[in-house]
């Protein structure tokens, strides 16, 4: 019979943040290190969802228009550290036509409430995104 | 006694479920590539780093992937922290189960280290 766990919330016995989970094979692996602690897509351009708008989020307060491709993202639930894995990607249009329009994205100004995305393109000019969407991993406060 | 605890499915009590161990990432790093063994700031799931060359850096995961055909994602900026900095590009590709090869390039094309580099890892472990 399949076996069904109904709870609220989740915590380690001998350490209430850090849970063994058996992988796939054999191996284990950390179930609150394998979270994804953050994530989100946002419109800068305003091609799609509207002007610094958020799309789906997790754990996001809000965004900030900083400069000409550039956001600050502001997070619910902080972080312990500033040493987070943030992988941030971002597309020009959203439109067909100029489907084409891949842009290069980053983190930066990285501090445990918040951190900085930077939409460019192949020169190194800013420019606003319609979508950026990040994905963050580490470990929360 | 530590205790255990096996059930089939983790979900809400409606709605879809999903497998949860597949959306685990099963690695991932924060790394300077510009830092001598593309030093790592902060890890899960990895045992070191290594330096192959300019924007060559290795990674080497602590529990083995069942194969090689995991997903590598990467995010990378120039300089770390830098407000105004210049992204940069990455890709993370299996090499082995256990190793990851990160690959850092400028925007033009040119191998280049990046001050910051963000790697996931997705996928099944062994």
């Amino acid at each position: 019979m399949t076996s069904q766990l109904n709870v609220d919330t989740i915590k380690g016995k001998t350490t209430e943040g850090s849970i063994s989970i058996q992988g796939e094979g054999s191996a284990t692996t950390n179930l609150q290190q394998g979270l994804a602690k953050m994530w989100g897509s946002f419109d800068q351009r305003g091609d799609a969802l509207g002007s610094v708008t958020s799309g789906d989020t997790f754990n996001v307060t809000s965004i900030t228009d900083a400069l000409e491709g550039h956001l600050d993202v502001s997070i619910a639930n902080d972080m312990v550290n500033v040493t987070y894995s943030i992988n941030a990607t971002s597309h020009y249009s959203g439109t067909l036509a100029y489907d084409e329009f891949s842009r290069y994205s980053g983190a930066s100004n990285m501090a445990t409430g918040s951190f900085r995305i930077a939409s460019q393109y192949t020169n190194g000019g800013e420019q606003d995104a319609y979508h950026n969407g990040i994905l963050v991993h580490g470990d929360l406060a | 006694m530590a205790s255990i605890l096996k059930v089939d499915s983790i979900g809400k009590t409606s709605g879809s479920t999903q497998d949860t161990m597949a959306g685990l990432a099963k690695a991932w790093v924060n790394f300077d590539g510009t830092a001598t063994d593309a030093a790592a700031r902060d890890t899960f799931n990895v045992s070191s780093m290594a330096d192959r060359g300019t924007g060559l850096a290795t990674i080497t995961l602590t529990s083995a992937m069942s194969n090689s055909n995991y997903a590598g994602t990467t995010s990378c900026m120039g300089t770390n922290g830098d407000d105004d900095g210049r992204n940069y590009i990455a890709v993370a590709m299996p090499k082995d189960a256990d190793e990851v090869y990160v690959n850092q390039f400028t925007t033009s094309g040119s191998a280049a280290d990046a001050g910051y580099v963000a790697a996931q890892i997705m996928g099944d472990l062994a």
